[in-house]
């Protein structure tokens, strides 16, 4: 047991995109759309108005 | 008053904790018409973290599609808010079994504590949910648009909010899409992906096309790679319908990593011209970058829908 001894060896590789460029690897665009204001707590639809129409005829002699 | 601070329905305004955090087509889960996948989660561990609001939110709305898969073993955490101090201060749990329990709770500084009147959601199934929240007053919870919860109460132990973490479950998925969080109401809004048809403009990055970045399924196996300051990329966007509705705003997201360069701004092309965010300060690891345009640059008023079609998008490398 005077000789140095070695019982396994590995050599492994490191590997990667190149570290020195910024990269992008997803985009997306996205749009937001309002279909309404249905349930908006900031917009209450208007209340349905009930109108009352009276009409007064009048005789006119001719 | 504070409009749209974040949006996206995708891993690049999202960033995975892990492998349970994957974009996922499964039909019935998120809205073909407007989307094309959502973010499945599966796994109390798991969640997808969004980047930071655009600014922290005193009063915040959260809007998102929401696909429940199977009933839960038992209740958990679906979505987590933060503050600006990084502190979780307002969550939505569900409870186990169909119909589930959905109960909201707040962080009172030493314990969570449950509030309103909870109420029940089958599974499986979609729902656009729109949350609420206010540290000063209260909450309110709507569900495909109608009121279904609230509480009023102060809620002391935090004064805003600044991100969200889209959480997984014990048995089955949740299924995230459409996430928008603005100051405003939300109530009504849809956000409509234009993912990526072919080349814009112009590409003068040193390597990597369109076709890189485009992928509905993020993988980081390829990309577009930038060695060069103010390096510029565009991409034309594949022109979904809009049903006519009014456009409330344009938003680029991208997954981004650090090289020698160290910033990035997002851009649009309205009428022949470049715009562009302001830098964002990259890390070495891929994370999550939003781009937010309410109007468009090009008249600085509310988007047509035309416009908001046309606009190409894509990047600016930075120093």
């Amino acid at each position: 047991m005077t000789d140095l001894t070695v019982t396994k060896v590995v050599a492994y590789i490191a590997e990667g995109p190149a570290p020195s460029d910024l990269a992008v690897t997803k985009v997306v665009k996205y749009i937001v759309i309002d279909t309404g204001s249905i349930g908006d707590p900031g917009s209450v639809p208007p209340a349905r108005r009930r109108v009352r129409v009276t009409a007064r005829a009048a005789y006119v002699p001719t | 008053m504070t409009g749209i601070v974040f949006a996206g329905g995708e891993i690049g305004a999202f960033v995975p904790a892990d492998s349970d955090c994957v974009e996922s087509v499964t039909s019935g889960r998120f809205d073909s018409a407007r989307s094309r996948c959502a973010i499945r989660v599966y796994n109390i561990s798991s969640y997808a973290e969004s980047r930071a609001f655009a600014s922290n939110l005193t009063t915040m709305f959260f809007h998102a599609d929401w696909g429940i898969e199977n009933a839960d073993a038992s209740e958990q955490t679906s979505v987590a808010f933060y503050d600006s101090g990084g502190t979780e201060v307002f969550r939505i749990n569900r409870s186990g079994g169909t119909p589930a329990t959905i109960k909201p709770y707040y962080w009172n500084g030493s314990s969570w504590v449950a509030t309103g009147s909870t109420f029940t959601v089958s599974a499986p199934q979609l729902m656009t949910i729109d949350l609420k929240v206010v540290p000063a007053s209260g909450w309110e919870l709507y569900i495909n648009g109608t009121l279904r919860d609230s509480a009023s109460v102060v809620m002391s132990a935090f004064s805003n909010l600044s991100k969200v973490r889209l959480k997984g479950t014990y048995i089955g998925y949740n299924f995230w899409s459409q996430v928008i969080v603005s100051g405003t109401s939300t109530v009504g809004l849809r956000l409509v992906t234009d993912a990526i048809s072919g080349a814009g403009n112009s590409n003068n990055w040193t390597s990597g096309t369109y076709a890189d970045v485009d992928e509905q399924a993020y993988n980081d196996t390829d990309g577009l790679a930038s060695a060069t300051n103010n390096q510029v990329f565009l991409c034309a966007g594949s022109s979904p319908s809009l049903d006519g509705f009014t456009v409330r705003g344009v938003i680029v997201t991208a997954r981004v990593r650090q090289g020698t360069l160290l910033n990035y701004q997002h851009a649009v092309r309205s009428n022949g011209a470049n715009y562009f965010t302001a830098s964002q300060a990259v890390s070495a690891g891929y994370g999550a970058f939003v781009g937010i345009w309410e109007t468009d640059p090009d008249t600085t008023a509310t988007w047509t829908g035309a416009a908001a079609l046309a606009a190409q998008f894509g990047g600016k490398s930075i120093t």
